[in-house]
């Protein structure tokens, strides 16, 4: 376990990919001369991310690096570099100076210091002080997820008068969002954040994933298993669940009980039917459900409920084709969740529906 | 998610302002005290509470909001605008050169973000 590994590096591999998403072409480049394995590090996040990395072992001086790096960005036509450079554990002279040469020798266009949001007010002392000392031009906290009191957050603008340009939301390494202060502020106090959760499933949705699907339905025939997975896969891919429901107006407060691991489970009892039974799912009788539990870890309820949910989003898609859905309807689908509810529930909606 | 400590107490003290028809200025010292508490509790910079909640008070007291029809809603209005305020006022984004290379250069010291990626080399 490497205790030395600092935050730059993902976040740089981050903010590379958040980049990538805006249409621009980014280079990393590797500046930790000291640390064989952040080079290493990086060239692993570049690798994930199929992002170039640059490095070069052999030389130390880190300026000629990064200049190095700027002409290989203009010969292979990278409109962002991004240098990440060394850290230490505490700032210190030589620290400084290194970065004041990068500095005088590149001309960066942007100083971004990455701050931890858990050190609380030592992040906010830390900008500060790098600030001071060598000028910063915006700051990028990272886990903002974790930091339940938010103190540095709110803080580090006043102290040092530098905005806070990213930050960092998750492990993953799509989890980084730009910092909207309007829209933080209607998270905090609970007035919810529709912009962020349109603008995620923007990103993530997968038009034509939703074209063919779209299809599939007109052509009359049914919604098999096989689409419900995919579906769940996109829903998914926009972060967890519980982190989308925060952002709706009101729903900030409330604890609802919707676990990620619901839409695990479901991943898994999906994933142990064969291909005939997720296309014909009136296959599944008894055996072949016990089989399913056996495979997913779950138990012969879990299929027989999760089963009767399916069927009735099933009915509920026809009837929305046909359109003449009850306008009842409309309105409860609006605050359905159909994983959680009882059998009982479950038994009466079909009856309502059929 | 972030600011759950200081998310719960801030929306307490909305659906109290929410309900109220009438508010005097002593409710209002009083409703602020809470929030300066739950930003001190938040780890916030204690000048930086001290500003925030001066111009809060200023400001509701100013705008007549203790006259206006709805003061809660004014009295939030204005907590809010601080609050943008605080965090940053405007987005800022990177400032893009029109010729590029952009060079960005991330600063910082170790251990920003160790152990989740000591998880990750495990």
């Amino acid at each position: 376990m490497d205790f030395k590994v600092h935050g730059k590096t993902t976040t740089a591999g981050k903010l590379a990919n958040l980049l990538r998403k805006q249409g621009k072409n980014p280079l990393l480049v590797a500046c930790d001369v000291y640390r064989p394995a952040a080079i290493k590090q990086l060239q692993v996040v570049g690798g994930q991310l199929n992002i170039p990395v640059f490095a070069n072992e052999t030389e130390k001086d880190v300026v000629k690096i990064a200049k190095q790096a700027k002409e290989i960005a203009i010969s292979k036509l990278n409109d962002v570099v991004i240098l990440d450079t060394a850290g230490r554990l505490q700032i210190d002279e030589e620290l400084m100076t290194e970065l004041k040469n990068v500095k005088l020798g590149v001309k960066p266009h942007e100083i971004l210091l990455v701050v931890d949001s858990m050190t609380g007010q030592e992040a906010v002392n830390i900008a500060q002080k790098f600030n001071e000392d060598l000028g910063i031009d915006g700051v990028v906290l990272t886990k903002l997820d974790g930091d339940t009191r938010g103190g540095a957050a709110i803080s580090v603008k006043k102290v040092t008068g530098k905005p806070i340009k990213f930050a960092g939301t998750g492990e993953k390494l799509n989890e980084i969002e730009e910092f909207h202060p309007n829209r933080m502020a209607s998270r905090i106090l609970g007035m919810g954040d529709v912009l962020s959760i349109i603008e995620q499933a923007e990103e993530q949705f997968d038009a034509e994933e939703a074209l063919k699907l779209e299809k599939k339905l007109r052509k009359n025939k049914e919604l098999d298993l096989n689409d419900y997975l995919a579906q769940l896969r996109q829903v998914k891919k926009m972060g967890s669940f519980s982190s989308l429901l925060k952002m709706i107006p009101g729903m900030g407060n409330i604890n609802l009980n919707v676990s990620d691991k619901e839409f695990e489970k479901i991943e898994a009892i999906i994933c142990s039917m064969t291909n005939k039974e997720r296309e014909n799912p009136k296959l599944l009788n008894a055996s072949r459900r016990m089989r399913i539990a056996k495979g997913s870890g779950t138990e012969v309820q879990d299929i027989n409920k999760f089963m009767k949910s399916f069927e009735l989003t099933q009915s509920m898609m026809k009837k929305m084709k046909s359109g003449n859905l009850d306008p009842r309807m409309k309105k409860m689908m609006g605050k359905l969740n159909l994983d959680k509810m009882s059998e009982d529930e479950l038994n009466e909606l079909a009856n309502k529906l059929k | 998610m972030a600011f759950e400590g200081l998310s719960e107490k801030l929306q307490a003290f909305t659906r109290k302002l929410r309900g109220k028809a009438r508010i005097t200025e002593s409710d209002l010292n009083d409703m602020l005290r809470e929030v300066k508490l739950a930003l001190l509790e938040a780890d916030v910079n204690y000048k930086v509470v001290k500003e925030f909640i001066n111009n809060i008070h200023d400001k509701a007291l100013g705008s007549d909001v203790l006259k206006s029809l709805t003061p809660g809603q004014q009295v939030i209005k204005i907590v809010k605008d601080e609050l943008v305020e605080l965090l940053g006022g405007t987005d800022s984004k990177i400032a893009f050169t029109p010729n590029p290379p952009t060079v960005i250069m991330l600063i910082g010291l170790q251990g920003s973000r160790k152990d989740n990626n000591s998880r990750k080399t495990c």
